[in-house]
């Protein structure tokens, strides 16, 4: 193997998700589907981490500001594909999200999001070296935070650093099915409290109660699936 | 409000396929990280920074990130002659543009005179930058300091 191969395998380039973001972005913009919001903002996600392996700020606040753009529209989504609303509030929630996906196509017109692009493609790659390194303060923020998620506002903070978590890992082509997982797990409690937040008492009673019952559910969930993967991120913050 | 326009640091000068590929030199990160010692000895903090797309200048802009408690946004209209798209976004107070030449100084005259003709009349060394005050539309701003990248670094602690 040359000098130059070696070179190669010590770095991680952007280019898949810098690909997929550029997928996502053309199929939100030409069509209409529930997978296009999720699609743009796992991308932007995932490419906010790489960024933050390679020890980059800046393009973060023009990435989170893009992906922003589309929480109110993919929560909708979320909703309707995975929390089985009652038919009216159903029909309610496709009202919103149709108008919320007019605000978020205007948002993106507004957007640099070519210099975005034009930035992204120039950035070196990042080094494996630095990414272990920030890999080991993601995994100690996640265990600072993780011991301490109890209410749905810690546990939505956990659920980002295990994200953030996960992707690192990806990136580093590790496994991170556990953490996965895990995220998941914290993630049925913020969709549960969103479904509660989209709601009205007067509207879907019965919903209401259902997503309560789901919300504790979920909340002994995710702390149960916290203190599994607990022992792995140990391992990652030595 | 208080501008300043930063003109990116010291960069690869070999000629490559295409322009906005070049990187900054180890020199100029060197002194560009002194410069920003400098500017925070001067107790300068940013509330929004815009930086060109091009990479010498996101190279420079990393570096000054921690001067920034505000925002940070590239900016397309960086890399390019100065037009209204880019006053449109000066909001927030201060607020920082890390660009090029000669196009910084042509904005830097534009916000002065009012006309970006007289940006020839100003030298903005790499590294270097111009503070300006007033309100950010054509002529109605008055340069305070031109900071060459020599006396920041030595005001470094």
């Amino acid at each position: 193997m040359g000098v130059e191969s070696l070179a190669v395998m010590k770095r991680i380039p952007l280019d898949p998700w810098l690909e997929a973001l550029e997928k996502a972005l053309k199929t939100v913009r030409q069509a209409d589907s529930a997978e296009g919001a999720h699609d743009f903002r796992v991308a932007i996600a995932r490419l906010r981490v790489w960024l933050t392996l390679g020890g980059w700020h800046l393009l973060d606040d023009d990435l989170k500001r893009l992906r922003d753009s589309a929480a109110r529209l993919r929560n909708l989504d979320a909703q309707l594909q995975e929390q089985r609303p009652p038919e009216a509030l159903a029909q309610r929630w496709r009202g919103e999200r149709e108008r919320e996906r007019q605000i978020f196509l205007r948002s993106l017109e507004r957007a640099p999001t070519g210099a975005i692009f034009e930035v992204l493609r120039e950035l070196p790659a990042v080094r494996r070296k630095d990414a272990k390194k920030t890999v080991a303060r993601l995994a100690q923020k996640a265990l600072h935070d993780g011991p301490r998620a109890v209410t749905v506002k810690q546990l939505h903070r956990l659920r980002r650093d295990l994200r953030k978590l996960r992707y690192a890992q990806e990136w580093l082509e590790r496994d991170a099915g556990t953490l996965s997982k895990a995220q998941d797990a914290a993630g049925a409690v913020v969709d549960a409290t969103i479904a509660l937040q989209l709601s009205r008492g007067d509207e879907a009673p019965a919903f209401r109660s259902r997503k309560r019952n789901e919300l504790d559910l979920a909340r002994e969930d995710a702390r149960k699936k916290w203190r599994g993967v607990r022992g792995e991120i140990q391992g990652l913050a030595r | 409000m208080k501008l300043y326009l930063i003109r990116h640091a010291i960069a690869e000068d070999e000629p490559r396929d295409e322009d906005h590929l070049r990187p900054l030199t180890d020199e100029g990160r060197e002194k560009f990280e002194q410069a920003v010692d400098g500017l925070d000895a001067l107790g300068v903090r940013i509330d929004k920074l815009l930086y060109s797309p091009w990479l010498r200048a996101v190279e420079t802009a990393e570096l000054l990130s921690k001067l920034v408690t505000g925002e940070t946004q590239v900016c397309a209209g960086l890399a390019e002659a100065p037009a209204r798209a880019v006053l449109a976004e000066l909001k927030g107070d201060p607020v920082a543009l890390v660009g090029h030449q000669p196009w910084l100084t042509e904005l830097l005259a534009l916000l002065v005179h009012g006309s970006t003709a007289e940006g020839a009349r100003y030298e903005l060394k790499k590294g270097g930058v111009a503070v300006l005050e007033g309100d950010p539309r054509p002529g109605a701003m008055v340069l305070q300091q031109l900071w060459a990248p020599k006396v920041l670094r030595k005001l470094a602690r």
